[in-house]
């Protein structure tokens, strides 16, 4: 397993990996795993925007993927679709299990990775002051209109497969992520200077 | 109030629009309005604009570690190996832990009444003898009441005799009814 996401464009490909997986070999468990993890990491963490629930939520979708591989029907949908329904179902739960406010303890006491040396400071802080404005703005939204969102432009992917892994028809899919871009508007504004302003400083 | 259902159609179908999720017909209408209507765009600026920004950054939010997949893959690993385990959800629980409660309180509730003697209400059918000297006789010691003489008929062998100081319990020790018209014999 490595850091690097390996290319596999194809579904065909896809699907005889995990038609090897069903014959028990290890490598191709692997080689699937690195496939998605990232995806499936970076969409936890936009849900649930904490780096420990988004480690479970990921962990958790990956066993049960795992452990029903052979319940998996490609005539229906992609592995991608199928992979990212369950991830954001389990990111539901945890919305549901975390009603409360939560502390991330990494942030509060700045335990987080320092960046890498040739970026410079203004550069990080500007990097970093994006980050922050994107993430509170995703976390005022509701659940529903963040997954739209985050499926939609964190992961590309279309209003149909929104509709297909959120489980609702295509147009609300639509609705939602029409929704989502009038309270992004009014949100990002009231941080003062636009977003892309900040990113166009670096 | 045309190009106002119009300004409002382009609102609607906007954001769709950015994203390319619309129809060839839908595109068509909706770039000629954008190109008409100053209003739409405004809209269509601001809109683009915002899709281009989550585009960007949203793809770097959350961007995994280095080595974090790594130990995430150990986890998974470890816990695909696991034998499964049955999993409840908390209405399945709540569900088997009322069944098991109501089961214990029947087995409680059924030893209970046993103890107490509440179940000897059950009446068991009398045995042909207690049928006919009653429940008393089931005590040794119970001794039968004396009955006040009555006025009984007697079987004597020369047929009935009228009695009036005999009581059914001296009837039992009398002789037995003879029968004044005996039964033919065969043949006879």
């Amino acid at each position: 397993m490595s850091d690097q996401q390996p290319i596999i464009n194809g579904m065909d490909e896809i699907n005889d990996l995990i038609q090897t997986c069903l014959t028990g070999d290890q490598t191709a468990y692997t080689a699937l795993y690195d496939q998605f993890a990232t995806g499936i990491y970076r969409l936890c963490y936009s849900l649930v925007l904490q780096r420990q629930d988004a480690e479970d939520v990921m962990q958790e979708t990956f066993v049960y993927a795992f452990k029903n591989l052979y319940r998996f029907d490609a005539n229906r949908a992609s592995f991608k679709t199928w992979l990212y329904t369950i991830a954001v179902s389990r990111c539901r739960n945890t919305y549901r299990r975390k009603r409360l406010p939560n502390i991330d303890f990494g942030q509060l006491f700045r335990l987080e990775i320092a960046a890498p040396r040739s970026e410079r400071p203004e550069a990080e802080l500007a990097r970093k002051a994006a980050e922050d404005a994107l993430r509170q703005a995703l976390y005022a939204l509701t659940p529903p209109l963040r997954e739209a969102v985050v499926l939609r432009y964190g992961h590309g992917l279309t209003y149909r497969e929104i509709a297909d892994v959120m489980g609702c028809p295509a147009k609300t899919a639509e609705s939602r992520i029409r929704l989502a871009h009038q309270h992004l508007k009014h949100i990002l504004q009231a941080h003062g200077q636009g977003l892309l302003e900040e990113l166009l400083s670096f | 109030m045309i190009k106002l259902l119009h300004i409002l159609y382009c609102k609607w179908h906007i954001t769709a629009y950015v994203n390319g999720e619309l129809s060839p017909i839908q595109r068509r209408r909706m770039a000629r309005y954008i190109e008409n209507y100053p209003e739409c765009y405004v809209e269509y600026r601001r809109q683009r604009d915002l899709s281009r920004e989550l585009a960007e950054r949203l793809p770097i939010l959350g961007a995994p570690q280095g080595g974090q997949l790594q130990r995430l893959w150990r986890l998974i690993e470890g816990d695909v190996a696991k034998p499964a385990t049955i999993i409840l959800s908390a209405s399945q629980m709540v569900v088997y832990s009322l069944s098991l409660t109501a089961l214990l309180w029947m087995v409680v509730l059924m030893t209970t009444l046993h103890n107490s003697g509440v179940t000897t209400l059950v009446i068991t059918p009398p045995t042909p003898d207690n049928a006919v000297l009653g429940v008393e006789t089931r005590d040794p010691n119970h001794t039968t009441p004396a009955i006040p003489p009555t006025f009984v008929a007697v079987a004597t062998s020369g047929g009935f005799e009228i009695s009036t100081a005999v009581s059914t319990a001296q009837l039992t020790d009398r002789d037995t009814y003879q029968n004044p018209y005996p039964t033919p014999k065969l043949g006879e």
